[in-house]
């Protein structure tokens, strides 16, 4: 069998995966430096965009995905709903666009919303690895109609 | 209140003595026990990368003024350089204490060249863990390897996690063991689908099964339900895969030792055995896939007239309907019946990713055939089946086929050998007497693979896995 050190593992993955792209955002934001930052906003896009299914669900072998398994997508919904998350989605492809026009002032708002997001992803994530909890999802009278 | 910076100090130098401890710990046991190279792996893994982290923690302080809001990212950064060194806590202490003293290092060792004829696994090595729990696991160590590469994000140099390195924790209580240890194989078959990242191959196909059974609903529900759904079926297939790897591996020797920990943990009893948890098909489900793999291979056959409890034990689990199989889930019966009828769509597939797996590596029945009688006669008369005199001959017989009589002989002849203990009386049976000569019959067959490993080493000639002397 497996251990529970599993789920606990799952939770530390959203961690990291939050914790790498708030260190480029806060990086930028603090000295405008935007080394490495187009990969990790790419990831990041890539990630939240499976996460909410506007991308097909895929393990690719060897990858280390945010949210490929219900307790990381499941550590999202919990921080923000569908409509939170394509809004960051959002800001992330305009700051992905934008990052070299040297406008940061203009871009500051829209910088700290997302900082926020991911900040708050991330305490959530490690909320959820000190103390893992196992709940349903919501939607399954639903999926019992198929019967 | 507290600034955040002297927040920031207080959380490094917590870290910094967390980490001193561990590396020191792991120093400290290094130089007073002895270990298998898979944990001294680790553990010149845990030193390098506690050298690292302690010189992170320097220059995060160093760094020193910093806007409050970057102080806050900084300090959540330490969080989960702590959670990850929270995950290495977890495996020290279990791996420490599996010094070669404490774990049945003869089947390890076979357990390790099996898992190294499997192609691509020729450089694993598997790291013991001595576990409190009276279960078998093990460790992911895919997802840790990764979030150790990730580590260098934070942590500047970081080493990578050792390659090809595994975890299987095994209960304190079964340090000595062989029979129950067997179940090893099946840990071993969870670390084998984790590397060749089968949940990835098996995910079009899972997502295909859900599909037909449960139509658009599955199409229309959220992701997060809709990987939930995904997740059970994949934990369900794998450890069907881990049953169907072991058994390839190490033959019905593999189910008996199931049962005995079944029994045990007192899972095979009705309703129990028929009911699917979150990560387990119900134990009905997986002995019908054993006995399927075992009797198709010829292995069920190979027994020969011997019956003893735990076959028929098997065959009855196995007999099962799957209506009566059943996974509960509060409040939504049907759904449970729906995964489980997704689940068996997936039948085929997991059995044809286990015999593509173990392939070659999968046991043979001959060697168990041709020596099995011999095996026997030998532990009746309290010998070590190492080396058998066969027909003028000297064989040294394979492993899988010694530790497969020797299980069935423990099953069905335990009596013919205390019949041969000086004073012992069959009308006054001692629960003692058992145990004791079960646990003869184990050390005998442990040390007939131990001393396999060593003549295989000095004879030549190899004749369909037998060594053979003329």
């Amino acid at each position: 069998m497996l251990s529970g050190t599993e789920a606990r593992i799952r939770y530390l993955s959203v961690a990291f995966f939050a914790q790498g792209v708030l260190d480029a955002l806060a990086k930028f934001a603090q000295s405008g430096s935007a080394v490495g930052l187009d990969a990790t906003l790419a990831t990041a896009i890539r990630e939240l965009g499976a996460a909410t299914g506007t991308q097909p669900a895929e393990r690719r072998p060897g990858d280390v995905r945010a949210f490929r398994n219900y307790e990381q997508v499941r550590t999202l919904d919990e921080v923000s709903n569908q409509a939170g998350i394509q809004k960051i989605i959002h800001i992330l492809e305009d700051l992905l666009e934008r990052r070299n026009t040297g406008h940061i002032a203009e871009q500051r708002r829209e910088l700290n919303d997302a900082i926020d997001f991911f900040f708050h992803l991330e305490s959530h994530a490690l909320r959820n690895f000190d103390q893992p909890i196992e709940s349903l999802p919501s939607g399954m009278r639903e999926l019992c109609k198929a019967s | 209140m507290q600034s955040e910076l002297a927040g920031l100090l207080q959380d490094a130098a917590s870290l910094d003595r967390f980490v001193r401890f561990l590396k020191e710990f792991c120093e400290e046991r290094r130089a007073s026990h002895h270990y298998l190279p898979s944990s001294v792996s680790f553990f010149h893994y845990v030193h390098q990368l506690a050298e690292k982290t302690e010189a992170f923690l320097q220059d995060l302080i160093g760094q020193g003024e910093a806007a409050d809001r970057s102080l806050r990212v900084e300090r959540l950064k330490l969080a989960v350089v702590k959670a990850f060194w929270t995950i290495l806590h977890g495996l020290i202490k279990p791996a420490a204490d599996a010094h070669t003293l404490k774990i049945p290092a003869p089947l390890l060792g076979l357990l390790e060249q099996q898992l190294h004829a499997l192609g691509t696994f020729s450089k694993s090595q598997v790291v013991t863990l001595l576990s409190p729990d009276l279960n078998y696991f093990q460790y992911r160590t895919g997802p840790l390897r990764g979030l150790a590469a990730q580590l260098t994000l934070f942590v500047p140099d970081a080493p990578p996690f050792p390659e090809g390195l595994g975890f299987i924790a095994i209960p304190y209580s079964q340090e000595s063991c062989l029979f129950t240890n067997l179940l090893l194989y099946h840990e071993l078959g969870h670390f084998v689908f984790e590397t060749e990242d089968d949940a990835a191959r098996l995910l079009p196909q899972v997502d295909s099964a859900l599909t037909a059974v449960l139509a658009a609903q599955f199409a229309s529900a959220s992701e997060a339900l809709r990987w939930w759904c995904r997740d059970r079926l994949l934990a369900w297939c794998e450890e069907t895969y881990a049953d169907l790897f072991a058994a390839s591996l190490i033959g019905p020797a593999y189910s008996f030792a199931s049962i005995e920990l079944f029994n045990l943990l007192a899972l095979l009893e009705e309703p129990h055995s028929l009911k699917f948890g979150n990560d387990h098909p119900a134990e009905a489900y997986r002995f019908h896939e054993q006995l399927n793999y075992l009797t198709t291979s010829g292995w069920w056959a190979a027994l020969g007239e011997v019956r003893t409890e735990h076959q028929e034990l098997i065959e009855k689990l196995a007999a099962k309907k799957e209506e009566e199989y059943e996974y509960r889930i509060p409040d939504y019966p049907q759904l449970g019946d729906l995964l489980i009828e997704a689940f068996l769509l997936m039948r085929a597939a997991v059995r044809d990713l286990a015999a593509e797996t173990c392939g070659g590596g999968a046991a043979d029945t001959g060697p168990f055939i041709a020596f099995n009688k011999t095996i026997w006669k030998y532990l009746v008369n309290a010998t070590v089946p190492s080396t058998l005199n066969l027909e003028g001959k000297t064989f040294y017989p394979p492993d899988v086929a010694t530790i497969n009589s020797g299980f069935l002989f423990s099953l069905a002849s335990l009596g013919a050998l205390l019949e041969k203990i000086k004073g012992y009386e069959s009308n006054k049976p001692q629960v003692s007497d058992y145990g004791r000569v079960a646990g003869r019959i184990e050390l005998w067959t442990m040390k007939a693979i131990e001393d396999h490993a060593l003549l295989s080493k000095q004879q030549k000639s190899e004749i369909n896995g037998c060594f053979i002397e003329k």
